[in-house]
């Protein structure tokens, strides 16, 4: 056996132990919250999301789905010491009930992205890339140069990635995602740093707004994170202050296991000053319970509150949500649910009423 | 999938703190403006921005303040220097809206879903109707215009009604102030458009006045330049009234162009002094004469409560007193009063139709009568509220 090969193997039995002994994450925060660890236990991305590392590989093979089908071997996304790989394809089935429409129905693809990480100095020195392919033409997401310290507490990276700020859903329709704009749809240049020191991680990035007036802008963002085994807490804050404008967020969050249940709140307050002497204050809550009611079936109960201007009082939004999901077998989920939207009557579709179904394969 | 006690405990807490929380519902929408029908929109661009880009496109976390993606600013102070003529940072061969050739204009084509990067927009939510993106169509078919008066002057107001210190005698429907250019239509709500009450004291610097809270506060579609205070369902009572439309501070009335109210208002139109800023101030008063009480409602209130006791006027009818002006039901209480002369005074009518300072009911009661006591004998006088309504029932000619 070569020297690579083993090595490999070694971090393959390692992952296979560590999943075994503690279980893992899976691509929602609420599962960290359910195993009390980092979400860059199983992603590549210190915050969450995007490419899995070889344990969050291993877990999705070993312990989220119900069965693996196959031949036993494991894949862990590495090609070789260097080179290692990931993608994502999500396909959804929607029918909206929105007042005053008829009701439609649509099936689509709704993102299919790769991974590249490029190990040029292992464990030192990466490079990362995460790129939409479908549908449509290709947008580049994140790619960046990531330098880690020797004892890994320290990383620092250049290049393209997501806002570090409040918890980083899968679900970009959350309201806490989309007022804060720190979503999978917005990623910015710049640089970003963190730090894991215990239970505290903290991670800060300075960058340039994609599409701002000014070259000169900067936005300048920070997430931190107390992690406990049956619980965490965070906050964040994001300050951008364009020549058209000052936005300034401050986020607070959350998680707590009680029994079965994995409980996942956000806070966020946002002020934007669109003009001298115009300010528009919105606060966005997210509260969501997510039950595994049965192995590898997990019931998700989610309710969305947002005030997009608090000097107006009855023009807030709300969303309840209902959701089941389950993995079958290896790198494949399924999802189904129902929403629930509860808005001002002159906007219709902040009345819709959503059923879906979402089909997820990764690797 | 068992649970400890304590998970049981917390599991429990936590659930009802989420249903209390989950009982938080959406917002019923009064202050803001109503939404024009599917396909009704001008196809101009003020119509377009008010009715589609501020409710859909505009709102915190998309296209709205310094955090807006691709730089890209909707709201109407920069909605239009930002879509004409300006290319798109996702496809920059294309702008964003090219004058007259809607097809390639890359405004469309995201709302459409036809765009070759990125995902249909209003993002994660539905897509605007078809007959609305047909507005947007035929406003860059006839050449994406902009409608609005550029002005960098500040916004006044031209008119209002009420009309400034007019007395009303009867209860107006709203208050609707007009400017001289259109309004954002997002700076008119319930912290800029003010309607209060003066406790009674015709003052607004005491203390005791009352907030009216609007049932709905709009900017017409069909007249930008107006701002409605829907004033139904409110109970206004007889007060003078002081109407504000803020042009200082944190919240205030701006134009389309983001110039701020000139709001100082000296009794002539329009207001301002010719420099940004400065809240507007009116008062009108509302006088509205009282409808009357019926003899039915006065013989329920005062005659059988306070008069028709045994041993008083209860009856039998006759010429001797008190039993003889028996006023121990509504009818007999008219045919005992109305028309008919004091036995005490008998050249004075007990209730002179359309007379009451001529009627001896109302100088027994308010105890100016020359001959007996004050009424109700040995009891507490009514108030003279009370005795108003009676005295109006007089005045409006003591019908049965």
């Amino acid at each position: 056996m070569s020297s690579r090969m083993f090595g490999l193997r070694l971090v393959i039995v390692t992952a296979s132990f560590l999943v075994a002994a503690t279980g893992a994450a899976w691509a929602e925060p609420y599962l960290a919250v359910q195993k009390g660890m980092q979400c860059s236990t199983c992603h590549f991305s210190p915050a969450g999301g995007g490419k899995r590392n070889v344990y969050g590989n291993v877990f999705a093979q070993s312990e989220l789905a119900a069965r693996r089908l196959g031949d036993g071997k494991l894949w862990t996304g590495e090609l070789n010491k260097w080179i290692s790989v990931g993608a994502n394809l999500r396909g959804s089935f929607v029918q909206a009930d929105i007042p005053n429409r008829s009701t439609t129905s649509d099936s689509q693809i709704d993102r299919g992205t790769v991974y590249l990480k490029g190990s040029i100095i292992p464990n030192r020195v990466t490079v990362y890339v995460d790129q939409q392919v479908a549908p449509d033409d290709s947008i580049n997401r994140e790619a960046y140069l990531r330098i880690n310290s020797k004892n890994t507490k320290w990383f620092a990276t250049i290049g393209r990635s997501y806002l570090p700020y409040g918890l980083r859903l899968q679900d970009d329709s959350t309201f806490v995602r989309l007022a804060t704009g720190a979503n999978f749809a917005n990623s910015d240049r710049g640089i970003q740093a963190g730090y894991n020191f215990g239970p505290w991680s903290i991670i800060g990035s300075v960058t340039e707004p994609e599409g701002s007036s000014s070259s000169s802008t900067r936005e300048f963002s920070v997430v931190s994170t107390y992690v406990q085994a049956a619980w965490r807490a965070g906050f964040s804050a994001n300050q951008n202050n364009d020549d058209a404008g000052e936005r300034n967020m401050f986020g607070l969050f959350g998680g707590l296991k009680t029994g079965p249940i994995a409980w996942l709140a956000e806070v966020d307050t946002i002020r934007d000053e669109i003009s001298p002497g115009r300010v528009v204050r919105a606060f966005a809550g997210l509260l969501e319970a997510n039950w595994t009611f049965w192995p590898h079936h997990n019931l998700k109960v989610g309710y969305d509150y947002l005030d997009p201007n608090d000097d107006i009082s009855e023009d807030h939004q709300v969303r309840y949500s209902v959701a089941w999901e389950h993995s079958p077998f290896q790198f494949f989920q399924a999802r189904a649910g129902y929403r629930l939207y509860d808005g001002i009557p002159q906007v219709d579709t902040q009345n819709r009423k959503v059923f879906f179904v979402e089909l997820h394969g990764f690797f | 999938m068992l649970m400890t006690k304590r998970s049981v405990v917390l599991t429990s807490g936590f659930a009802m703190v989420a249903l209390g929380v989950a009982a938080c519902d959406g917002g019923n929408g009064s202050g803001l403006p109503n939404a024009a029908p599917p396909g009704s929109i001008d196809p101009t661009f003020s119509a377009i921005q008010a009715n589609l880009l501020e409710p859909n496109c505009a709102v915190t976390g998309c296209h709205f303040g310094a955090g807006a993606p691709q730089g890209l600013r909707l709201d109407a102070a920069n909605s239009y220097g930002s879509l004409v003529g300006v290319s798109s940072s996702e496809v920059p061969s294309l702008l964003r809206v090219a004058a007259g050739d809607p097809d390639n204009s890359y405004l469309i084509q995201k709302l459409e879903g036809s765009a070759s990067v990125g995902g249909q927009m209003p993002l994660n939510a539905p897509p605007l109707l078809q007959a609305d993106i047909n507005v947007i169509r035929q406003w860059i078919s006839d050449g994406a215009s902009d409608d609005r008066a550029q002005s960098a002057d500040p916004i006044r107001v031209t008119s209002l009604s009420p009309l400034p210190d007019v007395v009303l005698a009867e209860a107006p429907q709203d208050v609707v102030a007009m400017f001289d250019r259109d309004l954002d239509v997002s700076t008119v709500n319930s912290l800029t458009f003010l309607l209060e009450a003066s406790g009674g004291d015709a003052t607004f610097s005491d203390g005791n006045e009352t907030q009216i809270f609007a049932a709905a506060i709009d900017v017409p579609v069909a007249n930008q330049r107006s701002a409605r205070f829907d004033l139904s369902g409110a109970a206004l009572a007889n007060d003078t009234y002081q109407v504000r439309l803020l042009g200082t501070g944190p919240s205030i009335v701006m134009d389309i162009d983001a110039n701020a109210l000139d709001g100082e208002f000296d009794g002539t139109f329009p207001s301002g002094d010719g420099v940004a800023g400065g809240d507007f101030v009116a008062t009108f008063s509302l006088d509205v004469p009282a409808s009357g009480a019926t003899l039915d409602e006065i013989q329920a209130s005062v005659f059988s409560v306070s008069c028709a006791f045994s041993g008083c006027h209860s009856g039998p009818a006759g010429n001797s007193l008190p039993s003889g002006m028996n006023l121990s039901d509504a009818d007999a209480s008219f045919a005992s009063l109305v028309g008919q002369p004091s036995l005490q005074t008998p050249g004075v009518l007990r209730v002179a139709a359309g007379d009451p300072d001529n009627s001896y009911l109302i100088e027994k009661l308010e105890g100016t009568a020359a001959n007996g006591a004050r009424m109700p004998l040995g009891g507490t006088p009514l108030d003279q509220a009370v005795i108003d309504d009676i005295r109006l029932w007089i005045q409006n000619g003591a019908n049965r």
